[in-house]
């Protein structure tokens, strides 16, 4: 498999996996349990943590626009946060965490407590609608079976990344004027 | 040796032969009856016979098939369409038998409540997020619904479920009795007690809603129905809210706070009625 038709097949199948999580978030989810994990605002930082933070920001836009959809008063908070928080997650999952099981490992809960966190800053708490008994009335279980149940997302997501080709390492560029040089 | 053997060989040729002789006498006196020797032949033969004549068949029907195959295609596109006339009837019919329901429902709520204008919208998804509890139903602006109009089920003669929160042309957002936002003014059925029914987190999370801010000392039972009072005229009065679960003092000791259970579970809901309009009590 090319590399291109990788990153098509990689990316195809982090759709299929947004939309099966979608569907799990706006159906099941609801139906079975009394808190509901977020699963559609965590991946994306995982997406980010496995492709970088380009792909984290274009994926965390894409998401927060579901989940402002999905979930209710949130307007465009989600659109918002999980584009930056995708992006910055991408950003330095690379350059402090050498594998991305570690990473995403260190890098998901802060990202999942940050945007619980600014959730209830934004959209609770500022508007009035809760109080400060709420983060550990609400948001506090929510984080925690988010959490829990990360592996369970992180699991596929973690094998689609897996299907691309390892990069192959290029050789360094040897400006002009050596090259002229060696040349010669 | 050799000369012994070609005796024997055409000894056994000439029994064979006589008895064959016989053989052809006997059938010959005896007809109707097959001889021995095609008996025997037949018998053998029988499995042979019988495939060749299963092979001989499919070949003939396929050989029909190919010889009448235009017709058959005819005949499997007519079949085929009216399957599909049927299979539309068949959807009309249902759609006319649930439209005869919900009319025959609102009929109902009509004759409890005749001032009221409803439209009927089924319920598409239920709260997604932890922090409100909400329906979303598939009837928005085009269909007469904006924000504040009161959503009823029809169990109990028209229970109040929430309250339209959000609106778009072809959907809205419903908020629940029970979710921490909702608020409105409601009366006790028994001792026509006024007070505020209100959602708060501790509350929602286990299905529930409050009735704040009763004096101390209020005549309270458990199992009181609370209707809304209609006070500022936003939602219609005398709808049954909830049930008093439980009855315990405040904090400060001046007040009292009822635990409520909605008359109607939000979980079993498919189908709900918004109030679009409704004739305020004493308006000329």
């Amino acid at each position: 498999m090319s590399a291109r038709a990788a990153a098509y097949a990689v990316w195809a199948l982090y759709g299929a996996l947004t939309l099966f999580v979608f569907l799990l978030q706006l159906s099941l989810f609801p139906a079975l349990l009394p808190v509901r994990p977020m699963w559609l605002p965590l991946l994306p930082l995982i997406v980010a943590v496995l492709e970088g933070e380009w792909s984290g920001l274009w994926f965390g836009l894409a998401a927060g626009v579901l989940c402002d959809t999905v979930f209710f008063g949130t307007g465009v908070f989600y659109s918002v946060a999980l584009m930056l928080l995708s992006a910055a997650a991408g950003r330095h999952a690379g350059s402090l965490f050498s594998g991305k099981v570690a990473a995403c490992a260190a890098i998901c809960p802060a990202g999942v407590l940050l945007t619980g966190l600014l959730h209830f800053l934004f959209c609770q708490a500022l508007p009035g609608r809760a109080g400060i008994a709420a983060l550990w009335l609400i948001a506090a279980p929510e984080a925690a079976v988010t959490l829990l149940s990360a592996p369970l997302l992180f699991l596929p997501a973690w094998l689609i990344s897996r299907i691309r080709p390892a990069a192959k390492k290029r050789a360094p560029r040897v400006p002009y004027r050596i090259k002229r040089y060696l040349r010669r | 040796m050799k000369r012994l053997l070609k005796r024997k060989a055409a000894f056994t040729a000439a029994a064979v032969g006589v008895a064959l002789v016989i053989m052809g006498i006997i059938s010959a006196f005896t007809s109707g009856r097959a001889s021995i020797l095609t008996s025997a032949a037949g018998f053998v033969t029988k499995p042979f016979r019988l495939l060749a004549s299963s092979v001989s068949g499919g070949a003939s029907s396929f050989l029909g098939y190919i010889r009448d195959y235009d017709a058959l295609q005819a005949e499997n596109t007519a079949l085929a369409a009216e399957i599909e006339r049927l299979r539309r009837e068949n959807r009309e019919l249902e759609g006319m038998r649930r439209e005869n329901e919900e009319l025959r429902v609102i009929a109902g709520l009509k004759e409890t409540r005749p001032s009221f204008v409803f439209v009927s919208a089924a319920v598409t998804a239920r709260s997604t997020s932890n922090w409100a509890r909400t329906l979303t139903l598939d009837k928005g602006s085009s269909a007469g619904i904006a924000a504040g109009h009161s959503v009823l089920s029809a169990e109990g003669g028209g229970c109040l479920v929430g309250v339209v929160a959000e609106v778009s042309p072809g959907w809205c957002v419903v908020r629940l009795v029970t979710d921490s936002s909702f608020a409105a003014g409601a009366v006790v059925y028994r001792t026509a007690q006024t007070a505020v029914a209100e959602g708060r987190f501790d509350l929602m999370t286990r299905g529930r809603l409050g009735l704040l801010r009763l004096p101390s000392g209020s005549d309270l039972r458990i199992g009181d129905l609370v209707l809304t009072s209609g006070a500022g005229g936003v939602l219609p009065p005398g709808l049954p809210i909830a049930a008093v679960a439980s009855v315990y003092d405040e904090k400060d000791g001046f007040s009292l706070t009822a635990e409520l259970v909605p008359a109607v579970s939000p979980d079993r809901l498919s189908a709900v009625y918004v109030v679009i309009a409704y004739e305020q009590v004493g308006e000329p």
